[in-house]
């Protein structure tokens, strides 16, 4: 044990004087994020701003201008525009649609004939522009109803030309609709945008992070410190213990900087302060494991580097670091599922609605991982340390 | 009989060349992972724009079924069905659908009773499931409508919900309607054009040809330590033929991989990289870029692992805000001016343009020019350091 703990802090004192650990662990993760969230800061905030243009001004224009006044406080509505100025507006995008009541629409409606409601939307304003199309249509939908719940009300043999009895109509405009789409929120379990960037990049970063430690041991055997260390009187798995030990400590240090860093720095959200800690702790562990199976099975330091470079940079991309792969499809999606960065994304996003009960699930697929790669990586490593002693 | 000049700068180039592909992992960066990153691009975000939502609608109930219909018959959306309420919850918490349509189970019964029931709509947390209702009332609206006709007519008739309603339904195509005319204006921030893999595949090219040009500058660095350069000297070689010569091997590396990556993503991806010209006018020129700031790096770090470490941030960095990550035409504008510090948003213009077919060589002459005077300014730079260096 206490061949353990010299190792560790001669080990540790050293990286802390080497300041690319830092630079690549902390320093490049944070700082991409912290452009990526200068570029996408606002993608998760929704705004709107709509004109209304009435040529009309009839009672039914009135009304449809009235339901565009209550539209929530995401969005924002000018009326009184011209038909030229509002399609002026929405072209060089400063306002994302508008409505245009053209002239005698009032009319047209309460004469039971076609009518036509226009909206000119921003090629771009995607969403708001189907939100804007929705509201006319919803408007358009009433009157609709009303006109077809008096069409079926009358008597079949009525002529088609018979203007409809007015009586009816009012009787049918007071009705409440029998079915309803209503909206309800769901419990958010994925994270924010910010979130997502700063806590995908740590999980890929973490795994160069950790090469230090384990790559390590490699690189002492290669320089001859290595065969010094095992002829003292110490068991020769708490040389493996200790440089693996370097990688967890490092490890947590940084992403706990960068968790921190974030949240203080960026408004990110790592959710429940347990969970997150779980899912951190699970994380190094599952990467320092993976590291030491490479370098196990690497035959030189220099090798084993690039494999883990490789390795990393192909279970971030699958597991998530970079953009969510769920939005993908079927087999990506699956393939997703074997990377740790995978749990980790989805225990925080678990851990933010239910803390450290719903986020288990995934604490305990990272130390699957661990305990499988840990293994066998010991194993390897034993071995490989064995090797050479005459 | 000592060689020419020309010939020395070969070998030496060749050299680097040579180093280079002898470590298999350089293979992966540079051959296999940008592949690997434009096809998950493509894959993930080049799809279609269906949005995806999930249906619980347990009843076999007619009135239930036609909801159901009304939701699998709209185009723009792709409907799975769910057998549970939870089941579908836990999908649109989880990501897995975008919204979902709950009908309860009671549904028919209730409105036959002559009760208002609701559908409910499960909105995803992410900005796809704001989308989604306009898209799905519109998908059930016209159900809507029948029914609130069908219960007008069956409360003032026989109440016999079910007959009402199919005569609605077939009095709803006679009864003149208030259309929607939705019209979209504007200049398109992305050409309409492009295919699945074209806009990932620019910008990655852009991003890895500086990575990895930056990281064959530890390479340059391992070049000094190891005293081969001073050997070097000691022959009838001019310093001057040996810089061209690492010039030389450091610009074929990166131009290489642009020019690899280029027909690669055409063959594999179909990605068209328009006016020919142009397309290889940028390659070269960001590889002269690139190569003039990898010998600059190159020459100010000490030792290699400082700078692959800041070859990797400052490539990443630069990239990112450049737009390799987020293209461009989606930063807010300042943002997007304050980019063009960096070649790499030069060069993203310039493949834009290109890859959407708005312009080809002629128009993205600017892109170009200012691509060359980084270039010839990197490049003068680091020849000045390196002479110092080398020699020392």
């Amino acid at each position: 044990m206490h061949a353990v703990l010299t190792i560790l802090a001669k080990d540790l004192r050293l990286r802390l004087r080497d300041r690319s650990a830092f630079v690549v662990g902390v320093l490049t993760p944070f700082g991409l994020a912290f452009v990526l969230n200068l570029i996408l800061g606002g993608v998760d905030d929704f705004s709107a701003h709509f004109g209304v243009v009435d040529d009309d001004h009839g009672e039914v224009a009135d009304a449809f201008v009235e339901t565009t006044g209550h539209l929530g406080d995401d969005i924002e509505v000018t009326t009184g525009l011209s038909e030229d100025e509002a399609r002026s507006e929405v072209d060089d995008g400063s306002l994302d649609a508008a409505f245009v009541i053209p002239e005698g629409f009032s009319d047209e409606v309460l004469g039971q004939q076609p009518a036509e409601l226009r909206v000119i939307g921003n090629v771009d304003a995607d969403i708001p522009v189907q939100i804007a199309r929705g509201v006319a249509e919803r408007f358009a939908a009433q009157v609709d109803a009303v006109r077809l719940s008096v069409a079926t009300a009358s008597p079949p043999a009525t002529p088609p030309a018979t203007p409809p009895d007015a009586a009816l109509i009012a009787v049918a405009s007071q009705q409440q609709a029998p079915v309803e789409l209503t909206a309800v929120a769901a419990p958010d379990r994925q994270l924010d945008t910010t979130t997502y960037q700063i806590a995908g990049l740590a999980a890929l970063f973490v795994f160069f992070l950790v090469q230090y430690g384990v790559l390590g041991l490699l690189e002492e055997k290669q320089t001859g410190t290595m065969a010094r260390l095992l002829v003292a009187p110490i068991p020769r798995w708490s040389v493996v213990v200790a440089k693996a030990l370097v990688s967890v400590i490092v490890g947590l240090v940084a992403l706990t900087v960068l968790a921190v860093g974030s949240t203080l720095i960026m408004g990110a959200d790592w959710g429940d302060p347990v969970a997150a800690a779980a899912l951190i702790a699970g994380l190094v562990v599952a990467a320092v494991s993976i590291t030491g199976l490479v370098a196990g099975a690497a035959r030189t330091a220099e090798q084993a580097g690039n494999v883990q470079t490789v390795v990393a940079l192909v279970l971030g991309l699958l597991g998530g670091s970079f953009f969510p792969l769920s939005q993908g499809e079927g087999l990506l999606a699956h393939l997703s599922v074997l990377t740790p960065q995978h749990w980790f994304l989805q225990g925080l996003g678990e851990g933010r609605v239910g803390g450290l009960a719903d986020a288990l699930p995934s604490v305990g697929a990272l130390l699957v991982f661990a305990v499988v790669m840990g293994t066998a990586g010991l194993v390897l490593l034993h071995r490989r340390l064995g090797e050479g002693r005459a | 009989m000592t060689a020419g000049p020309l010939r020395k700068v070969l070998a030496i180039a060749g050299v680097d060349l040579r180093r280079l592909f002898r470590d298999r992992s350089n293979i992966f960066f540079i051959l296999v992972f940008p592949l690997l990153l434009v096809l998950v691009v493509g894959v993930v975000f080049g799809g279609d724009d269906d949005l995806r939502i999930g249906v619980a609608a347990p009843s076999a109930d007619p009135l239930t079924v036609r909801v159901v219909d009304a939701l699998h018959h709209d185009d723009a959306l792709d409907v799975e069905d769910y057998g549970s309420e939870s089941g579908l919850r836990s999908a649109v918490e989880h990501g897995r659908v975008q919204a979902g349509v709950i009908v309860p189970a009671d549904f028919g019964e209730r409105l036959r009773a002559g009760d208002r029931v609701d559908i409910a709509f499960v909105a995803g947390p992410s900005g796809a499931g704001v989308a989604a209702q306009p898209v799905v009332d519109a998908a059930v609206r016209p159900l809507l409508i029948e029914l609130q006709a069908a219960r007008f007519a069956a409360d003032r008739g026989d109440g016999d919900l079910d007959a009402a309603l199919a005569r609605a339904t077939e009095l709803a195509p006679s009864v003149p309607e208030v259309e929607v005319d939705t019209r979209t204006v504007g200049d398109e921030l992305f050409a309409g054009d492009l295919g699945r893999f074209d806009v990932g595949a620019s910008s990655e090219l852009v991003l890895f040809m500086f990575v990895t040009g930056l990281g064959s500058a530890a390479a340059l660095i391992r070049t000094r330590q190891m005293g081969v350069s001073r050997r070097m000297l000691s022959t009838p070689t001019s310093s001057r033929v040996i810089l061209a010569g690492e010039v030389l091997g450091r610009f074929a590396i990166v131009a290489l991989q642009g020019g690899y990556i280029v027909v690669a993503t055409w063959l594999l991806f179909g990605v068209g990289w328009g006016d020919p010209l142009g397309a290889l006018s940028v390659v070269v020129l960001f590889g002269l870029v690139t190569t003039g700031a990898a010998m600059l790096a190159g020459s100010v770090f000490a030792n290699e692992q400082q700078a692959s470490a800041a070859g990797l941030m400052l490539g990443l960095g630069l990239g990112a805000i450049g737009g390799c990550m987020v293209p461009l035409q989606i930063f807010p504008d300042t943002l997007r001016t304050i980019a063009h510090v960096t070649p790499q948003a030069w060069a993203n213009d310039a493949f834009a343009d290109l890859v959407g077919d708005t312009g080809g060589f002629v128009e993205i002459l600017p892109d170009l020019a200012v691509l060359a005077a980084m270039a010839a300014v990197l490049l003068a730079l680091a020849t000045w350091r390196l002479r110092r260096v080398l020699t020392r």
